[in-house]
């Protein structure tokens, strides 16, 4: 090669490396005025469907379409209407303000949405599902579903069917059940609790009645479901208890922990309980730990004297909770203050004193 | 006699402009896999909206933090700094503030501010495997349970970092620099893919993007996108190129393929049983932050194990970049010699079919292109003017080639600009992009060399095996001189080479 044919080959090279520079920056510069004039408008429009005496305002009042609203923002209607919405949503919005806002999202957005979940761009089905279940659309159900059947097998789109199975779920379809097999399987144990936590009614029974039947993550992430939706039936007590004997130790310690926000047991669960405070030496500290919680709100006598020697345990978490636990009962920090001075061991003691400290000073600042 | 001399002088400069040449041409080709790697993920991701954080936030499954924050001589800012991260947006959390021996009032201060009292009871001890130095008092907020101050005899960040491990509660935990701003959702941001790793599939650290905060409004300890202004100064906006470049080219190339070895030290989240296993932070390094995940990555490795590395394009936390030269160098030399440091100090995974593509092509990138990267390119300088003096240039195809490397450079800057405006569009002005283009634009001729020299330097002083001063370690607040912008400094504008 001689220097004309390098020269020639560095030129061209130049000259691709300009244009790619050249389209880009265009590209950008396109992009960034496009977008910044496009949120500005929106922005604009948004604070005009927020004023006091816009259309959207008055249907919000009155849940009545008017006119001027169906004309209202022509154009960008969309954007500025669901931001303006979503605003209200967070903000304040009453029972049938949501329900007006609902049926608005349904009126208006339906037709757009089921065609923004066909977009090929991964991004706007995404966000179009966010709005979705904000929105609770229950007419686009089925158009979820044929979207979650037709997604490919490949972890690569797990993304989505998390965010495909979730909203579904948060309409209350039934069909969410078809979908733990891949679930289980597929999502993490985050996403496997918030596609069970906003299921209600039927369907929360549902998921106590087959409890047995689900996989086994699915089981553990109902039990944390149910404390955290606060769910106080009886099916759900006898679920629990069920589960505070099994053999599996990450189902009990769910169980006590769900039992111990449940705040009652039943007096046969409490022998139980009692007998496994005995043999505490043979139960790893977690569950000691959820077995001092469970105590502490049971707030029964026979429990005292197993949260005195759990005081001593040698788990910091564990005297910290049968410490707390304590402190619940009737002359709960009396007995503390008798450990404080009393008790043979030295850690127990410490946890007495730093609990009686922190009892103190809430009750002054409280 | 003397013509031998000078065939042997032209043949070895020939032979060293061959190689110049091919590590050049090999380094081009890293960067443009890395770019399309994060091209390819950025695409996706593309104008996602941020309410996917909103559904995230209001749950309650989000996992418990504990956020570590060693602090050295602090007094006047450790207090602001933990109000501003008492109020993140999170669900549950601890704050373990460890004061490593400061000589000021640090530990008065926070104890008359927050109300806090002795613990007496033993701590809760994670197991760490590693001598700290001894923890004078353990102190509880009255007025704040999460948040929890140990007192400890000065032992340097990394210890201080080791301490904070043992005495913190909760099975991930984050370490922070005193000085990070912060996004208001940033912890949910990096918690993101733990919430989401698949069954099976363990995450093990967590970074996010560190972004330039001079400019900008900051209320309250916190910047969110809003209100990000890019700064008028060219030493700061060539560093907001350089930032954007390493992390969203560099980071997501490699997070991509699980061979990111760097969790920014201002800003990462870690699991604690696997830090626990690697024995922690290694104290009297520069770059513990950096030498903590390559041992990360060797015990996934040993382990064969699922877990990831992983790194979230978001920019999560802000930092303050020097704006005077004095302090830039000294911070870049530093973070050169922590380089060395590291992968010294890891010499065995180099090239080692057995730590996988880490050992295989994170190590040897590290090596090659940023360890030995400026000092190759300084020895391409000399190697043209020696060329010219040999009278072996053609000086026109040098300024051809100078030219070509040039505008590659400034690609590989425009694509991180581009993916900026993808994924974050935090520079919302027009006049910025133009801004950040310009000067991009104008790297190679002022900004690039002077980084070529001190990184030199820096690794030079490495070699030689300067030691750090104890303040230089611990202050953490020489505007940021504890953060890495990451690995990438951008194409390689190596000088034109001679004619062949």
């Amino acid at each position: 090669m001689n220097d004309a044919d390098i020269l020639r080959i560095l030129w061209i090279a130049a000259a691709v490396l300009i244009l790619l520079i050249g389209l880009i920056l265009f590209y950008l510069v396109e992009r960034k005025v496009l977008r910044t004039r496009y949120r500005k408008q929106v922005a604009e429009a948004v604070d005009r469907l927020a004023a006091p005496d816009s259309p959207l305002v008055d249907y919000l009042m009155s849940g009545e379409r008017s006119r001027r609203l169906a004309a209202s923002g022509e154009g960008l209607r969309r954007e500025a209407l669901e931001e303006a919405l979503l605003n209200r949503l967070t903000v304040s919005a009453s029972q049938i303000e949501r329900e007006r806002i609902y049926d608005f999202a349904a009126y208006y957005f339906t037709e757009e949405y089921a065609y923004m979940l066909e977009q090929r761009r991964w991004s706007d089905r995404m966000n179009v599902l966010l709005h979705i279940e904000k929105f609770q659309m229950t007419g686009l159900k089925d158009k979820i579903i044929d979207r979650l059947d037709g997604l490919k097998e490949h972890p690569s789109h797990d993304d989505e069917r998390f965010l495909l199975v979730r909203t579904l779920s948060s309409l209350q379809a039934k069909e969410t059940f078809d979908y733990f097999d891949i679930a289980e399987k597929r999502f993490s144990e985050l996403q496997l609790m918030q596609m069970l936590r906003p299921l209600q009614g039927e369907l929360l029974d549902r998921l106590i009645h087959e409890f047995e039947w689900f996989p086994i993550r699915i089981r553990y992430c109902v039990l944390d479901t149910l404390r955290l939706g606060n769910v106080r039936t009886n099916e759900v007590l006898e679920l629990l208890e069920n589960c505070m004997r099994v053999e599996d130790r990450e189902m009990r310690i769910r169980a006590l922990k769900a039992l111990a926000n449940f705040g009652y047991i039943t007096p046969a669960a409490a022998d139980h309980l009692e007998a496994r405070m005995i043999e505490s030496e043979t139960v790893s500290w977690p569950e000691r730990l959820m077995h001092a919680r469970l105590a502490g709100m049971l707030r029964e006598e026979r429990f005292v004297p197993h949260l005195e020697t759990m005081m001593a345990d040698p788990s910091y978490e564990v005297r910290r909770e049968a410490a707390s636990s304590l402190a619940n009962y009737r002359n709960g920090l009396e007995r503390i203050g008798r450990i404080a001075e009393e008790h043979p061991d030295r850690f127990a003691r410490d946890m007495a004193i730093e609990t009686l400290e922190r009892r103190a000073y809430e009750r002054n600042v409280g | 006699m003397n013509g031998t001399w000078v065939d042997i002088l032209m043949d070895a400069h020939r032979i060293f402009g061959i190689l110049i040449i091919i590590y050049v041409a090999m380094s081009a080709a890293v960067y443009l896999i890395l770019t399309a790697a994060a091209a390819f993920s950025l695409w996706r991701d593309r104008d996602l909206s941020e309410i996917q954080y909103s559904s995230v936030l209001e749950t309650e499954f989000i996992p418990p933090l504990s956020i570590i924050v060693p602090a050295y001589n602090e007094e006047i800012n450790i207090v602001g700094s933990v109000r501003s991260l008492l109020g993140i947006n999170y669900k549950q959390f601890e704050i373990v503030v460890v004061n490593d021996g400061s000589k000021d009032r640090t530990v008065e201060i926070m104890r008359e501010e927050f109300d806090m009292t002795e613990v007496k009871s033993r701590v809760p001890f994670s197991g760490l495997k590693k001598e700290t130095k001894p923890i004078r008092t353990v102190y509880r907020s009255l007025r704040h349970p999460n948040l929890v101050l140990v007192d400890k005899e000065n032992g340097g960040k990394a210890d201080a970092l080791n301490v904070g491990i043992n005495v913190c509660r909760y099975p991930y935990f984050v370490s922070l620099d005193g000085d990070t701003v912060l996004d208001p959702d940033a912890f949910i941001k990096v918690v993101k893919p733990i919430m989401d790793a698949r069954p099976g599939e363990e995450i093990v650290a967590t970074g996010g993007s560190v972004g330039i905060a001079n400019g900008s409004m900051v209320d309250s300890g916190h910047l969110s996108s809003e209100s990000v202004r890019l700064s008028n100064k060219p030493l700061v906006v060539m560093q907001v190129v350089e930032y954007l470049r390493a992390f969203l080219m560099g980071r997501i190339g490699l997070s991509r393929y699980n061979m990111l070895l760097l969790v920014s030290g201002a800003f990462g989240v870690f699991k604690k049983s696997w830090v626990v296993e690697v024995g922690g932070y290694e104290t009297g390094t520069i770059g513990e932050d950096m030498e903590l995940t390559v041992r990360l990555h060797e015990l996934i490795r040993r382990k064969k194990s699922k877990a990831r590395i992983v790194y979230v394009p978001e920019p999560v936390c802000w930092t303050e970049a020097p704006e005077s030269m004095t302090i830039l160098k000294r911070q870049r030399t530093r973070w050169h010699r922590g380089l060395y440091e590291s992968l010294r100090a890891h010499k065995k995974m180099m090239f080692n079919p057995r730590y996988g593509r880490v050992g295989l092509v994170s190590m040897p990138f590290f090596l090659l292109v940023e360890l030995l990267g400026p000092l190759v390119e300084l020895l391409g300088y000399f190697t043209v003017v020696f060329g010219f003096f040999l009278g072996r240039i053609n000086v026109e195809i040098s300024l051809m080639l100078a030219l070509v490397m040039l505008l590659f450079g400034s690609l590989m800057s425009t694509m991180s600009v581009l993916f900026e405006e993808w994924r974050f569009h935090n520079y919302n002005r027009v006049s910025d992009t133009f801004k950040l283009f310009f000067y991009a634009l104008t790297e190679s001729f002022w900004y690039r060399p002077v980084m070529t020299l001190w990184r030199t330097q820096g690794l030079f002083q490495a070699i030689r095996g300067k030691k750090h001063g104890w303040g230089e370690m611990t202050r953490v607040n020489v505007l940021g001189a504890n953060k890495k912008p990451g690995t990438i400094q951008g194409a390689h504008p190596v000088p034109p080479e001679k004619k062949e």
